[in-house]
């Protein structure tokens, strides 16, 4: 080494510690980003969907096209205008659209719900109108006169469904931000929080029932089936509580959290679990029947029942098939993209939103691909 | 495997484990976690971080030496070059001294910095990628994600203007403690550059990523102020803070006045400090097999200054030369 270029080495030294630090930001900062994994719902062949552009979008499923797209909001650029990720210009939708009479209504990531007329791209009302809630990951529910759902500032709300006025006195509060979404059975609306709780509320009122505390936090979707109340949890269990009183009946541990949304389909219940495996268990005593499905990477997409199977999206982008007469599982597609969004299923089909903002329709027997078209 | 992956084997997804388990034990406190596994780490890397204080230290013995080389080699820059290795080698000091430790201690930096970033995981796509870095085998990590990330008056995940001024305020007194006494033009503007591009690129980062980054960082400077005060004294930062007085004081008491005094910047041109074990041997550069004995050690005991006469003879003279 020549002795000139050695004396630039606290230079050499803080370059490189800098230009260390600044890709390991990179590196570590690409998740910090919200980008959304909206799932849909289809409506008389028209599938509404949050895009990762931050646009509600409807979409012809007959056809595959794009019918309309409405943004959410577009806030102005944020970054600093010296950052490794792009400024987030689009509002992030994990929340999937819901339908009630002739709205559709849609949480966004910015704090706020969205209701627009179903039939075309027209904006009807948006809550809370002024300010911003935290960000909204999970679902609403909508019922004939109302709109459930809660927000990362820990608290449930119930609205009008036409948005003008608050169902309850004040919002339900939980003691931790609220990802998950509410499930609805009579008169009584189940949601988990990140306080570890499961909470059982009157859908009138928003008083609390009842709650149940787990060891770890609640994101995943409550399942309500012959007064039991399934949830999964952090703490790696699933749990089978008593919907009238929350008295626990049964957990199985499985070995990474909960995420997705568990199906019930006779008697028998199927989790899907971010260690990769579809746990198989008797729904009212929590035996496994048979080992658990290893399909091999995370499972954060909520599975769907079409006609006698299990549809299931890996995180890797592969699409099970698992046959819940002869419990065995059938690779339909591997799309090889990241699948993160719950699945949709309509009319022996299975619609499946990935990350790269691809929206694709999969035959549940076959396996047949096809695209819609979501995008611009 | 690729590279990535044993990175995230060996190093990344150890740390985010203990990080998450650490904090069990610091009442869910991550704040806390975060100061004592910062305070922890730099423990363990206490060695090396000597070594390179160390060769810093050594390598700024021999500043006032090197420019002198380099003033009167200026024409000849391969003379030069030549003389500057010679000087290095004779006085024992390793310019990759400070480099190679640095070096091993970079990835630990980076892996715990990530390992925070990704605990404090705030959008769902955070979430799902750390439920894939715990350790399956550790169950107690799994119920304790997502950790509490309030601390003092601190959002952890959020960024921080007031920890933000800390952090650019900590690093330049760091900053201003290694700056190296040089008589150089360009090393002295290269060293003011340093002074202020550090700090103010962490506050901006410290502005731009989540405050519990921002608090690792200012713990860090913190414990590698203490060490460098334990290793080399204040530095450079005593000499902005008492400037001439020092020098004046010097002048008047000798060596011992300036045990913890670097060199005034007004006086800097003048003084040449030299090694005392040179100026016994006659400062034999040239003599095979002499080196410097004082590496690490107090100045005091084995400097003295000489007086450099403007544009006379030189502070040192080579045997034989």
């Amino acid at each position: 080494m020549a002795p000139k270029s050695m004396f630039k080495k606290p230079l050499l030294l803080l370059v490189i510690l800098l230009a260390g630090l600044v890709l390991a930001s990179c590196r570590a900062g690409t998740g910090t980003i919200p980008r959304g994994w909206s799932g849909g719902i289809i409506d008389n062949g028209i599938l509404y969907i949050g895009s990762m552009a931050g646009e509600l979008v409807a979409a012809n499923i007959t056809d595959g096209s794009r019918l309309w797209a409405v943004p959410l909001e577009t806030p102005p650029a944020s970054g600093g205008g010296f950052s490794c990720a792009p400024p987030a210009t689009a509002v992030a939708i994990y929340s999937s659209p819901a339908i009630a009479g002739d709205l559709v209504y849609v949480g966004g990531y910015n704090g706020k719900i969205y209701a627009f007329a179903s039939g075309k791209d027209k904006w009807q009302w948006e809550y809370p109108r002024r300010a911003v809630l935290d960000p909204i990951v999970g679902g609403l529910v909508v019922t004939e006169d109302s709109v459930y759902f809660g927000s990362s500032n820990g608290k449930v709300y119930a609205l009008e469904a036409d948005g003008l006025f608050e169902k309850w006195d004040n919002p339900f509060e939980t003691g931790g931000k609220i990802w998950s979404t509410p499930a609805i059975s009579e008169d009584t609306l189940y949601i988990g929080s990140f306080d570890k709780k499961l909470y059982a509320l009157n859908t009138t009122d928003g008083r609390q029932k009842w709650q149940f505390a787990t060891e770890g936090a609640i994101v995943a979707t409550p399942v309500v089936d012959n007064s039991t109340v399934y949830i999964g949890s952090f703490d790696r269990y699933l749990y089978a509580l008593d919907a009238n009183d929350g008295h626990l009946k049964w957990k199985s541990l499985a070995e990474n959290w909960f995420w997705a949304k568990p199906i019930i389909h006779n008697d028998t219940i199927y989790a899907a679990n971010l260690d990769g495996k579809v746990y198989i268990l008797d729904a009212e005593t929590g035996t496994k029947l048979v080992e658990p499905f290893d399909l091999g990477s995370p499972l954060s997409s909520s599975p769907v029942l079409v006609g006698n199977s299990i549809i299931v999206a890996t995180g890797e982008g592969a699409v099970y098939a698992l046959d819940t007469g002869s419990n065995r599982q059938r690779l339909l597609v591997n799309l090889e993209e990241k699948v993160f969004a719950p699945l949709i299923a309509n009319q022996g089909k299975v619609y499946l939103h990935t990350t790269r903002d691809s929206l694709y329709e999969i035959d549940a027997q076959s396996g047949a691909v096809r695209e819609i078209n979501i995008k611009e | 495997m690729a590279i990535g992956q044993i990175w995230d084997l060996i190093i990344l997804d150890p740390m985010i484990n203990v990080l998450i388990m650490l904090s069990s034990y610091l009442l869910d406190n991550f704040g806390l976690t975060i100061i004592v596994l910062t305070i922890v780490v730099n423990l363990l890397m206490y060695p090396l971080t000597q070594k390179q204080l160390q060769a810093s230290k050594a390598m700024q013995t021999v500043q006032a030496q090197v420019a002198e080389i380099r003033k009167k080699y200026a024409k000849d820059k391969q003379k030069a070059a030549q003389e500057q290795m010679r000087l290095f080698k004779e006085s024992g000091v390793s310019p990759a001294g400070c480099l190679l430790p640095m070096l091993i201690q970079m990835p630990v930096w980076i892996a715990l910095y990530q390992s925070i970033i990704r605990v404090l995981a705030v959008v769902p796509e955070d979430f799902l990628n750390l439920s894939q870095r715990l350790y399956t085998s550790w169950a107690a990590v799994f119920p304790l994600v997502p950790l509490e990330r309030s601390f003092l008056w601190l959002d952890l995940a959020l960024p921080d203007l007031l920890l933000a001024l800390l952090v650019g305020a900590s690093m330049w007194v760091q900053q201003k403690m290694m700056t190296p006494t040089t008589t150089d033009p360009k090393q002295q503007a290269q060293s003011q550059m340093m002074l202020y591009m550090m700090p103010l690129m962490f506050a901006f980062f410290s502005l731009s990523f989540p405050s519990g980054l921002a608090l690792y960082w200012v713990t860090s400077t913190g414990i590698r102020i203490a060490m460098q005060y334990f290793a080399t004294g204040w530095g450079g930062l005593t000499l902005s803070a008492t400037g001439r007085k020092v020098t004046q004081e010097k002048k008047i008491k000798g060596p011992t006045a300036r045990q913890k005094a670097p060199l005034a910047e007004a006086d800097i041109s003048a003084d040449i400090v030299v090694p005392s074990s040179a100026e016994e041997e006659g400062l034999n550069y040239g003599k095979s097999g002499d080196k410097r004995q004082d590496r690490g050690g107090s100045d005091s005991t084995r400097r003295r200054t000489t007086r450099r006469k403007p544009g006379g003879t030189r502070g040192y003279r080579r045997k034989g030369r």
